[in-house]
């Protein structure tokens, strides 16, 4: 329990109204965590619907209840709200912004326990956190920095919007009602502005996080409803929420609808009365304690002293640390908030960017950036947690924001000044990478994942969402598979295949140990595997979300040979690929061009035609498969192929294209390099089959535990003087998996 | 007497005088300079903190400098009445100097002998030289931070800046009494301030295009003349390749930024594609065009190579290149020597028998462009393979060396033999009335 306080029946009857409204929300509150604090200033949530909290201007209330520097931050909710409500994303984005700041900053306003009787010149009730403010905006909660930094801030230096709050700072984070002998149930603030308290709670010595939450109920509008029961659905309105979230509106209706664990209903009707007093704001505390001071719950007791007992289980009164008695383990509490808050900044700065672009007055990708500079700090600020155990710590925030800033980075749009800033020359030749100026700034949130002991234990969610993008980071870096770091990565790797249960096997842990061992280098995964990861572990019902992975997989599976069958592709609305795939597996070059063409602008749009293209490449080896199969000799003319090509309608070919091409064949890498590996697994049964060509399935146990150096599609040389292709009598045209 | 050229860092001088010009300006009125980061050219960065930023800049009232009676651009028509109205907020000048060179300019680097060899008056050997009016050309000067606009009397209009171009083109960059380096620093930078005289003013889409695309194809022929051994030199290719590279920048948003057509919009994407050839960014940048202008004859030539490139296939990518136009070619050149060691590397593998087999070099000139016997024995002997005679090279197998380093060459065969005797100057022009043809074509 937040507060210990569970007023039974009797004591809320005892109160009058106000109080009794307010003791209900504190019961609501009571159960709650940072996931439902993170509901209410999150987008997701239909409050934000509720036109009543739409204000324009809703910092006086705000501060007639909230302790600042929460006032701010729901101030700024519920303007954001009030700018959504208007379809003004771009001034959404900057109340966004404001919010954002608040969880998870070091520069929080720390709420450092006022011990009376260390300073006795103070006059009562004025918090060492006065001192403190002058530091400016923004003011966060969340992490305290040390007490030296607050030695050295300067007292009085508070300026502005800081000032005008005069000494209303006292005990941010885990004031309760009644606290500091303020009488029980009455409003948190009763003094007003800038009112000196007559005796502030003793904060906690330690720093303590709070999240407050403003509600504005009342009569007004929304009301809060701790549990479900008489009195809970009172109003009886009808909800009419909508989630305002990306933009689109959801109506939701239905009489007392409960919206998930918070309980929190909206009554559009019932107490308009009421209403005409403005917004009623109400509070709703969630104290997050550091994680790295367990001293931090001494104020605990204070509130207790209000509220009584209550939460069995939770309550731990004599515990001298104080987070036993939380329901979640501190960080845990606070990563919620910042999940909504920045999810929330990411959708409005995308919508703010539309919206700017559209009024002439920024360049597409601005916001992004700024909001991903956001981002990156609440990154850093995750990073950098060293203090606390691991399961307390807040690096379980990080793949998160890696995620977010992934979406952002594979989003902003390419510059024309952005282009290469000179020639290609001095650039590795083919890096297969769209969004210019973006993707490399991906390299170090990837390597800072890679390098967390936590990586697989994140959410499965997150873990498919950080490996798609990724995988697609790997893909369009070329490099495909295992063993195969593609042109940008400094060249061709020999293969160091070895003979695994699977493919799986094969591929991570045997050359995970080679590669460790001849370099040290880190575990690099590639864009098969991470794809394929993120495909499997996919939810079943997210067929979009499989759908994308799909996309990016697809090119990968088919350069690597495999190609997706046709149930596959009906199943998820790709029937893009089919032609591809069929022209691919005939070595129809023909139809290739045709498909790839026709299917121009899909493939453009997502990215992966200039990775398509290069199938062009296997379409060349298949052909000339067949016309190897045909003839059945070693000895193959080249005039063949040239026949051969001018079928296929190839423009202007003649007998020394011919011979680049398979000269390229013989030589080349075809973007597939690497490891052999067995056949894949089929998902969900709907699968993959190899190409009618590539029919040489190689089984690990064929292959030697280190193999020959990299190959070509073709095994054989070319006769210049006879013009003839000579290919070996042993598997002339290796499989498509082995070729490295 | 020789003045070395100044590029960047020449830029304080003027600018201090420049603001002593306009002392009396009020703060606000100055324009901020870049912040730097986003903005390769520097060039578009003031005109784009003063249509943003709101600064008011006075009503310039245009300098007496009695130039205006000196209109005697090559080719360019008179250039309008020095007038400029008051500006309502934020909003851009127009460009009033008839002159390719602001006679404030011309004073000033007299007094300060910053006069290069090219600008200096014919005849008597006066000290300190005098500058000619009719060579003059105005020098960049790095905008920065805190100083003031220059007023429209120091912009030169479009018009003069075409004239300038002209003039760079045909008088500058064929000079036989300099050297190409002193050329090519001298013209990068006359044609760099020609472009930030362009950002600074408010201009047509039209014309604005049409400079940056002179510009541009003067700056890349200039380049190329450069040759490949010029490092080290007084012109640093590597600064020169960013310039060009900035050229096509700010064209290439001045395309984006314009609704209009522009008539060599497509040779010109052709040339950025050609110039990044194998930049799968660039080839991103240019998949995103309108289809329409994919389709003209000049980006399709210029996408087959990248495709061709792309896929090694080294027979079609040079024969390709064999029919290029001077101005593409100028445009790939720096890509030639890396097709052909990677044709070499391809052609070694596939070839390649234990015990050797011979080819004729006429096939190697023939398949690679190469200008004679001479270049294939260079090429093939810095590679590691042994020659067999004078006209036979042997592909053994492991002998082929892929790390060895690449030899100059001339390219007169894919580059230098497209000017047919035309000047540059002519063989620009020429290409932009030949390219002209190419319109884009209607869907019917």
């Amino acid at each position: 329990m937040r507060f210990g306080a569970t007023p039974g029946p009797a004591r809320q009857a005892s109160h009058p109204p106000t109080a009794r409204q307010t003791l209900q929300v504190y019961e609501a509150i009571d159960s709650r965590d940072g996931a439902s604090c993170a509901e209410l200033v999150s987008f997701k949530h239909p409050h934000v619907a509720n036109p009543r909290l739409q204000m324009a201007s809703p910092e006086e209330k705000c501060q007639q209840v909230l302790e600042p520097p929460y006032d701010e931050m729901f101030a700024a909710h519920l303007r954001c709200t009030y700018a959504v409500g208007n379809h003004d994303f771009i001034e959404a984005y900057k109340c966004q912004t404001v919010i954002v700041q608040y969880p998870y900053h070091q520069r929080a306003v720390r709420v450092e326990t006022r011990v009376p009787e260390a300073r006795p010149g103070a006059p009562a009730g004025q918090p060492l956190l006065s001192a403190q403010r002058g530091l400016g905006r923004p003011r966060r909660f969340c992490t305290a920095p040390g007490p030296e930094h607050a030695s050295q801030r300067r007292p009085g230096s508070c300026g502005g919007s800081m000032a005008r709050r005069g000494s209303a700072h006292e005990g941010v984070a885990c004031q309760g009602p009644g606290r500091g002998g303020r009488p029980a149930g009455s409003r948190l603030r009763p003094g007003g502005p800038g009112k000196p308290r007559g005796s502030a709670l003793p904060s906690p010595r330690g720093r303590v996080h709070a999240l407050a939450a403003v509600f504005c109920l009342g009569g007004a509008g929304a009301r809060s409803v701790g549990h479900p029961g008489p009195g809970s659905q009172a109003d009886g309105g009808t909800v009419a929420a909508s989630a305002c979230r990306r933009g689109t509106h959801h109506g939701l209706h239905g009489p007392g609808r409960r919206w998930g664990p918070t309980r929190v209903t909206f009554s559009t009707c019932g107490g308009r009365s009421r209403a005409a007093a403005g917004v009623r704001a109400q509070l709703l505390t969630v104290c997050l304690l550091d994680p790295a001071r367990p001293s931090c719950g001494r104020s605990r007791p204070t509130k207790r002293r209000t509220g009584g007992r209550g939460g069995a289980g939770r309550g731990g009164a004599g515990r001298p640390g104080g987070q036993a008695c939380w329901p979640h383990r501190p960080a845990h509490r606070a990563l919620p908030v910042m999940y909504a808050v920045a999810l929330d900044l990411r959708v409005f700065a995308n919508n703010a960017d539309q919206q700017l672009v559209k009024k002439g007055r920024s360049k597409a990708g601005d916001m992004l950036e700024k909001a991903a500079e956001l981002l990156m700090s609440c990154f850093r600020v995750c990073a950098s947690d060293t203090r606390a155990g691991i399961e307390d710590s807040k690096k379980w925030g990080m793949l998160f924001l890696v995620n977010q800033l992934f979406k952002i980075y594979f989003k902003v749009p390419a510059r024309p000044h952005c282009v290469p800033a000179r020639p290609a020359p001095a650039r590795p030749p083919v890096s297969v990478s769209l969004q210019i100026n973006k993707l490399h700034l991906c390299k170090p949130l990837i390597r800072a994942i890679d390098s967390s002991n936590l990586k697989e234990d994140y959410s499965r969610a997150q873990r498919v969402t950080y490996r798609y993008y990724v995988g697609r980071k790997a893909m369009f870096d070329s490099d495909f598979k295992q063993g195969a770091p593609g042109p940008a990565a400094g060249g061709c790797m020999r293969r160091t295949c070895a003979v695994p249960a699977g493919p799986r096997a094969c591929s991570s842990a045997l050359l995970t140990g080679s590669r460790r061992a001849a370099g040290g280098l880190t575990p690099v995964s590639t864009a098969e595997e991470y794809l394929s990861f993120a495909f499997e572990h996919c939810h079943r019902s997210s067929q979009k979300n499989k759908r994308m992975i799909l996309i990016y997989l697809l090119p990968v599976k088919m350069l690597l040979g495999h190609m997706p069958t046709v149930e596959l592709l009906r199943k998820y609305h790709l029937m893009q690929f089919a032609e591809v795939t069929r022209a691919v597996s005939e070595g129809n070059l023909l139809l290739l061009n045709a498909a790839l063409a026709r299917h121009e602008a899909f493939f453009i749009r997502c990215g992966i035609f200039l990775i398509l293209e290069k199938l062009k490449v296997i379409t060349y080896r298949n052909l000339f498969k067949r016309v190897y199969l045909l003839l059945r000799t070693h000895q193959l003319s080249l005039d063949a192929f040239l026949v051969a090509l001018k079928f296929m309608q190839v423009e202007d070919v003649d007998i020394d294209e011919v011979q680049c091409i398979l000269a390229n064949l013989i030589y080349m890498v075809g973007g597939a390099a690497g490891l052999a590996w067995g056949p894949w697994r089929l998902p969900e049964g709907l699968g993959w089959k190899r190409t009618a060509v590539a029919e040489n399935v190689c089984t690990p146990a064929c292959r030697p535990a280190h193999s020959s150096p990299p190959q070509g599609h073709i095994k054989g040389y070319i006769s210049h003087q006879h013009q003839k292709l000579v290919v070996s009598k042993q598997n002339p045209f290796p499989p498509l998996s082995t070729v490295c | 007497m020789e003045t070395p050229v100044r590029a960047a860092h020449c830029g304080k001088a003027s600018m201090r005088d420049c603001r002593a010009v306009h002392l009396g300006r009020p703060a606000e009125a100055l324009w901020a300079g870049p912040s730097g980061a986003g903005l390769p050219g520097g060039d578009g960065a003031g005109a784009r903190k003063q249509r943003g930023g709101g600064a008011t800049p006075a009503p310039a009232r245009p300098r007496g400098d009695g130039a205006s009676e000196r209109c005697r651009r090559r080719g360019a028509a008179c250039p309008p009445p020095a007038r400029c109205p008051p500006m309502p907020d934020g909003e851009l000048p127009v460009g009033t100097c008839p002159d390719m060179c602001p006679a404030a300019e011309r004073a000033r680097r007299e007094e300060e002998r910053r006069l290069h060899r090219f600008e200096v008056a014919p005849g008597g050997r006066r000290d300190p030289p005098r500058a000619d009016p009719l060579r003059a050309v105005k020098e960049y000067s790095r905008p920065a931070a805190g100083q003031p606009r220059p007023p429209p009397s120091q912009l030169r209009p479009p018009a003069v800046l075409l004239a300038t171009v002209r003039y760079l083109a045909g008088d500058v960059a064929e000079r036989a009494d300099a050297s190409r380096a002193e050329v090519a620093g001298f013209v990068a930078d006359r044609l760099r301030a020609v472009r930030l005289d362009l950002a600074l003013q408010r201009a047509g889409d039209a014309e604005r295009a049409v400079v940056l695309e002179a510009a541009l194809a003067v700056l890349l022929a200039v380049v190329v003349r450069l040759g490949p051994d010029a490092a080290g030199g007084p012109a640093d290719p590597v600064l020169l390749q960013a310039q060009v590279q900035e050229g096509f920048g700010s064209l290439r948003r001045c395309y984006a930024q314009s609704a209009g057509p522009h008539p060599r919009q497509a040779a010109f994407q052709g040339l950025f594609l050609l110039y990044n050839l194998g930049s799968v960014e660039a080839l991103h940048e240019v998949l995103q065009l309108p289809a329409a202008l994919r389709s003209c004859p000049a980006l399709r030539t210029a996408l087959a190579v990248d495709a061709a490139f792309r896929e090694g296939n080294a027979a079609r990518l040079f024969r390709l290149l064999r029919t290029l136009p001077y101005l593409q070619s100028c445009a790939v050149q720096c890509h030639v020597g890396r097709a052909r060691r990677g044709a070499l590397a391809r052609l070694a593998r596939a070839l390649s028998t234990p015990k050797g087999q011979a080819l004729p070099l006429d096939f190697m000139v023939h398949l690679l462009a190469l200008d004679g016997l001479e270049e294939a024995r260079d090429l093939c002997q810095a590679h590691g393979l042994p020659l067999d005679g004078e006209e036979r090279v042997v592909f053994q197998r492991g002998r082929y060396d892929e790390k060895a380093p690449l030899p100059a060459g001339a390219c007169e065969l894919l580059v230098g033999s497209k000017l047919g005797g035309r000047t540059l100057e002519e063989a620009v022009m020429a290409e932009e009335e030949a390219v002209g043809v190419d319109r884009p074509k209607s869907p019917a």
